[in-house]
């Protein structure tokens, strides 16, 4: 795809029946790229199949798709401060923001149906915490609360899990807890281990 | 959650951390490469004033451009790094703009590979720990851009200069505080063929 080295999680997504479409950041603008198929709403002016989703000169990285793919999240530093935002899948609409309490809001993981939620990191101290907002109410709660830093959410394909990284006992591993917050267990034990994801 | 769910979770993770293992391999891992101390400022103070030259009128003579110069006596390409002759660039916070002290050290940089025609130099992006692994890539990704693009409008081809990010990844200092932090918020240079 020529895609940047740091787009570690491929974010793979049929749209509708006709385009299976990656997800990316390069140089720090959300793009997408129809990869198989022949969706023409995925192709562009020039016959191309990449479409740029955000143009602002600040920074926009680690996009995530929106349960129906008609949405993406991401992260963007336009405000200041790194926060989360959503735009429409055509890049066309204005993103619009959707945290605020929190001094930096990042790498956003969108969950799959029938859950509408974005889990992502927030800080508000000397470490990251995962926070999950329900975009149907727009609540937030915290799903850690405190202990060495927390970063990284990736749902499980049910919705019903997530896999998150955390410095709580030391190094950085990797923990799975219940989406209610409940079952805590870790996974890795040896070494530093970053950026989770799951099999499909 | 069923046992095999986690058997399925724990697989793609120790096969992401095998694939990183074997990319870390692909590329060395950065080096801090601490930049030689400047000679002390009273090596001149304590000098006795040198007396006044005698005025002459010079004529006015056309600077050449400046001798390419070989540098396969200067080592490998580990010692020419060690030596730090492309000096580092540092950055704000959460910033990939550079300070009128970067474009200078990028001036610097410049003439050096000027003199070195051959050299292909990596610019490394490195951030300090406060992101997400994931932004910091992003930002340090920013931030080996807007290197590359000031040494390409000081007249360096582009083709000579690759960048990668290393986001938070390679501090360059451990520590936890501003000070170590502003030493990882660097653009770090490495000759990478002479």
């Amino acid at each position: 795809l020529g895609l940047s080295s740091f787009q570690r999680v491929p974010l793979w997504k049929w749209i509708g029946s006709a385009a299976y479409v990656v997800l990316a950041s390069v140089a720090a603008a959300v793009v997408a790229r129809a990869v198989h198929g022949d969706d023409p709403n995925w192709m562009d002016a020039n016959g191309g199949n990449l479409r740029r989703i955000t143009r602002h000169p600040n920074i926009d990285a680690t996009p995530t798709w929106s349960p129906a793919g008609n949405q993406i999240a991401f992260t963007s530093d336009r405000s200041g401060s790194p926060q989360i935002y959503v735009v429409d899948a055509d890049g066309l609409g204005q993103p619009q923001r959707i945290t605020s309490d929190d001094s930096w809001a990042d790498r956003a993981t969108w969950s799959p149906a029938p859950f509408n939620e974005i889990a992502y990191a927030a800080r508000n101290g000397p470490g990251f915490d995962i926070k999950i907002r329900d975009m149907t109410t727009g609540q937030s709660h915290f799903l850690t609360n405190g202990e060495g830093s927390n970063e990284s959410p990736a749902f499980s394909p049910t919705g019903r899990h997530i896999a998150f990284a955390s410095t709580r006992l030391g190094n950085q591993q990797i923990f799975v807890v219940g989406r209610d917050g409940n079952g805590l267990r870790q996974v890795t034990k040896e070494g530093n281990n970053y950026t989770p994801n799951w099999s499909r | 959650m069923p046992r095999h769910r986690f058997t399925v979770l724990f697989l793609a993770i120790a096969l992401a951390a095998g694939g990183a293992g074997s990319a870390c391999k692909k590329k060395s891992p950065p080096i801090a490469r601490p930049t030689p101390p400047p000679p002390p400022d009273d090596m001149t103070a304590n000098r006795p004033p040198a007396p006044p030259e005698p005025v002459t009128e010079a004529p006015p003579v056309a600077v050449p451009p400046e001798p390419s110069v070989s540098s396969a006596d200067m080592g490998s390409l580990d010692e020419i790094n060690k030596k730090g002759i492309l000096a580092p660039v540092f950055f704000e916070f959460d910033s990939a703009e550079m300070s009128s002290e970067g474009q200078a050290v990028l001036a610097k940089n410049a003439e050096t590979m000027k003199q070195y025609p051959t050299w292909v130099v990596s610019v490394e992006g490195h951030c300090d720990e406060r992101g997400t692994a994931e932004y910091n890539l992003a930002l340090g990704e920013r931030r080996a851009l807007s290197v590359r693009q000031y040494l390409v409008s000081l007249g360096i081809a582009a083709e000579r200069l690759r960048t990668v990010s290393y986001g938070k990844e390679f501090p360059f200092d451990p520590g936890h505080s501003e000070t170590s932090w502003s030493r990882n918020r660097r653009a770090n240079f490495v000759v990478t063929a002479k």
